[in-house]
């Protein structure tokens, strides 16, 4: 077998264990849909890219198979965001704070 | 195991190697792309933050339904692709169900093209492309849309890519030019596929769902 | 060959280097070892270098009389702007990692090759394709953004060739990403047995930080010049002021890149500096560890501090404090390295070979443009000095005077194992100190000149100004001497310089255990590591004259 990933060897089991991530993937989606026209101010913002975040750790996690990934291919995995967080919080530390007058 | 050793290349001495270095490489390119489409989001956001009316009133102009679809061919080639990736990598018989989840991949991604190409000319028909004649009143309302067309420009191309990858897989795979079971270049193609999904699943709420609750 | 033979073997045939295994143009454009494509690199990397070098030759020409004699201000802005894109992004970026990284990692580490050698060669002809856009540009007309690019004058403005030159930029990036994701994959994972993470050379550890850095921050370069690109080509407004765009928020994606990069410049200038000190002073390197967790601190730390850049863009005051007060954090690894390399020279025995010479002018100039960079980082300073020549000085005291000299130091260092043959020394040295003295004569000038108040990028400025500027285009005649006498002594040295021996400095390190050339396969028997790098001489004791333990513990004696 290779590496470290294991299966289960039919193939209906593969496309149920991944057939439920899909079906919850869907689920997700009509869910942003809906939350979308519920005026609730910032939450409202904020659900569609809570949703998405939800969605693509089941993606990462399930479907590229991050789980069973070795610890060096998560750290690398997680690498990319450690440092968007970075450019995100520092580029809004500037944007947010900006008064205009200087 | 010895059939697999017809994969090996230099400079690796065993085979099992390859495949992690292989596997390592392709997560470390996609943590660079998370950086590129990173850095698009970023921009959004910072136009978003400072024109939050103009981007509302403009993701209200979206179609939605053709983003929701689009949204659920690519999910759903995901999962088509994922399970082709996972059945190569056992080391039973599973020729036939790689390459029909293989084609069914490429045949959503080509879908995914179609309906794109219905909506942007549904867009141009209803004026949303930045410039004199523009739809929208609000003049932020064109940088909304000026982001729109080029990132969903960028993803296209990024999926056209992984269209042509994924039919490389198939023509190799179906004339025994390459050999299927075990082949890490299936699972470096899925996971990129899966990164072009991953992308288009964050410009979902951003581009379709602005504005809808007013 | 012998010393890499065991007592009581049969020595192996004679099997050509990897210079004469296959000598036909096409072995050389298809080939996959690191090595040749380590050469590739170093003959495209030399062709940018003089064609940047002309341009600024032209600027300095024109820099000596106040209101200049030769050129009109828009081809003297199109020469500023290519010298520097050339510079940054085909010169000094590929200049160490691509050749001596290309070629020294597998060698150092014990490997036959990189982890993707395809990707290699793939690298190297997006360069190529890079280097057309780039050629392109310069024929047609030039740019005249300055390498930085600033929105909205390249993208709503400038009538210059911006598209060109950003898909030049934009494609060698992606080359640059291609490189860092090898390298990472090579470090990890084709390690000599024995070859533990803290066991590796400074110099691996380097090119590893510097790979990480490659492959994060320039995607989003690649994303800033698209959305120029975008606007000016597309008509898609993004910076555009009147329809909502930011045009600080280039400067943010810009700087995001591009603060990094100059860590991608002089990360790997270190690494070699760490090579060249031990060997010649016969020690061991002083703080081997925090030699190694400075480097991760540089490569993680500058990815936060880009802001400085920025201090009177616009960006808010709240903003700039936090990245003035991360680049003042950032000094202190590059201080610890900095003391580390003078400790590493107590009680040695240093000889003052060429190698050596630009290792330790790298320290000198290296510090003094550290230094010059605090004085950047605190804000009031910086308002005073920004956009003068107070800031083109201190980073060329860091880029030329640091990253060149140490590219320099290891052309002179390497030359015997990669060619397999001996340079004439004097010419070295002597060119190593007109190389110094040239680079003081023609960028010290330029902190007083800035200090002062005199603009950069600008065509003409005030008589007060002349004395500087005439120190600094002399300085720079000097200096363009001392960058072509290598070119002269190194060529002859490929016809008739003495051959090499496998070890001719008496360096430990797993390159040197190896022919000179090495094979194709860089190594004759598979080299087995029981020690850690640098062991001049024995612990607790002070430089001797005895030959060093060298990492591969199969030389048997």
């Amino acid at each position: 077998m290779t590496g470290n990933r294991s299966h289960p060897s039919s193939s209906s089991a593969l496309w149920v264990k991944n057939g439920v991530i899909w079906v919850a993937l869907l689920a997700l989606l009509l869910l942003s849909m809906f939350l979308a026209y519920i005026p609730m101010g910032p939450i409202t913002v904020a659900s569609g890219v809570i949703v998405a975040v939800i969605k693509s750790s089941l993606v990462v996690v399930f479907f590229m198979e991050l789980i069973q990934a070795r610890a060096l291919v998560r750290l690398a995995a997680v690498s990319g965001l450690i440092f968007l967080a970075a450019m995100f919080l520092l580029t809004f530390a500037d944007v947010l704070t900006r008064t205009g007058k200087i | 195991m010895t059939d697999a050793t017809a994969l090996l290349r230099e400079p690796w001495e065993r085979f099992e190697r390859q495949q992690r270095a292989g596997k390592f490489g392709i997560w470390i390119f996609l943590a660079s792309e998370t950086l590129f489409f990173g850095a698009l989001m970023l921009t959004y956001a910072v136009c978003r933050v400072e024109h939050p009316d103009a981007f509302a009133a403009a993701g209200r102009a979206t179609n939605i339904w053709f983003g929701t679809i689009n949204t659920a061919i690519l999910l759903t080639s995901s999962l088509t692709i994922a399970v082709a990736s996972q059945a190569a990598a056992q080391s039973e018989r599973s020729r036939t169900l790689v390459l029909t989840c293989l084609g069914l991949t490429a045949a959503l991604g080509f879908a995914f093209i179609v309906v794109k190409g219905f909506e942007y000319k549904e867009d141009i028909d209803k004026h949303l492309v930045p410039g004199a004649g523009f739809a929208l009143s609000e003049a932020a309302a064109q940088l909304f849309y000026g982001l729109y067309w080029l990132v969903t420009g960028v993803h296209a191309i990024h999926l056209t890519i992984g269209i042509v990858l994924v039919v490389r897989l198939i023509v190799l795979g179906a004339t025994r030019r390459i050999r299927l079971r075990e082949n890490p270049e299936i699972e470096v193609t899925a996971l990129y596929w899966h990164l072009v999904d991953i992308v288009w699943i964050f410009l979902y709420p951003l581009i379709y769902l602005p504005g809808r609750a007013s | 060959m012998s010393d890499v033979v065991l007592a009581g073997e049969l020595p192996f045939p004679p099997r050509p280097d990897y210079l004469r295994a296959g000598s036909t143009l096409a072995s050389w454009l298809t080939t996959t070892d690191h090595k040749r494509i380590a050469i590739l690199y170093a003959l495209t990397i030399t062709v940018f270098f003089f064609m940047g070098g002309a341009a600024i030759t032209a600027v300095r020409l024109e820099l000596f009389v106040p209101n200049g004699w030769f050129l009109s201000s828009d081809t003297y802005n199109r020469l500023f702007s290519f010298h520097g894109i050339i510079m940054v992004w085909f010169f000094l970026v590929p200049s160490i990692p691509n050749t001596f990284g290309n070629f020294l990692m597998p060698l150092m580490i014990g490997a036959p090759d990189v982890a993707f050698p395809r990707l290699n060669l793939f690298s190297w002809y997006l360069t190529l394709v890079g280097g057309v856009f780039a050629v392109y540009t310069l024929i047609a007309g030039g740019v005249d953004t300055g390498w930085t690019f600033y929105t909205p004058f390249s993208t709503m403005f400038s009538n210059t060739h911006v598209l060109t030159a950003a898909a030049a930029v934009f494609v060698v990036g992606f080359a640059s990403i291609a490189t860092g994701v090898n390298f990472i994959a090579t470090t990890h994972m084709l390690r000599a047995p024995g070859m533990t993470w803290f066991r590796l050379p400074l110099f691996v550890w380097s090119i590893y930080a510097t790979s990480i850095v490659m492959v994060l921050s320039t995607p989003v370069l690649a994303i800033s010049l698209m959305l120029v690109v975008a606007e000016r080509w597309l008509g898609l407004p993004i910076f555009d002021p009147a329809r909502g765009g930011d045009p600080i928020l280039f400067q943010h994606l810009f700087w995001f890149y591009s603060h990094p990069a100059v860590y991608i410049m002089v990360l790997p200038a270190m690494g070699v500096v760490s090579e060249i000190i031990p060997c010649f002073a016969r020690r061991r390197l002083f703080g081997y560890d925090f030699m190694v967790y400075a480097i991760i601190a540089i490569a993680g730390i500058g990815f936060f501090v880009w802001g400085h850049h920025m201090f009177v863009s616009g960006q808010s005051p709240y903003a700039s404090l936090i990245f003035s007060f991360l680049s003042f954090v950032i000094a202190v690894p590059s201080a610890i390295k900095v003391f580390n390399w003078t400790a590493s020279l107590y009680r040695g025995q240093i000889s003052f070979n060429s190698p050596m010479l630009y290792a330790l002018g790298f320290v000198g100039l290296f510090t003094t443009g550290g230094l010059s960079g605090l004085f950047l980082a605190s804000i009031p300073v910086d308002v005073h000095v920004t956009d003068t020549y107070f800031v083109v000085a201190h980073f060329h005291y860091i880029m030329v005077g640091g990253s060149v000299s140490a590219f320099f130091g290891a052309l002179h260092f390497w030359w015997p194992k990669i060619t397999g043959k001996m340079y004439p020394e004097s010419w070295a040295q002597f060119a190593a100190i007109t190389m110094y003295f040239g680079f003081n004569m023609t960028f010290l000038p330029q902190f007083f000149a800035g200090y002062l108040g005199m603009p950069r990028r600008y065509h003409t400025y005030p008589a007060e100004f002349q004395v500087y500027n005439v120190m600094s285009s002399a300085g720079a005649a000097v200096l363009a001497a001392a960058y072509l006498l290598p070119l002269m002594y190194l060529t002859w040295s490929l016809l008739h310089g003495k051959r090499a021996p496998n070890n001719p400095w008496g360096a430990t390190g797993l390159e040197w255990t190896t022919t000179s050339p090495p094979p194709p396969n860089n190594f004759d028997i598979q080299p087995l590591v029981d020690r850690g790098p640098y062991q001049y001489h024995a612990e607790r004791e002070s430089a001797g004259t005895d030959a060093p333990e060298v990492q591969n513990a199969r030389s048997l004696r």
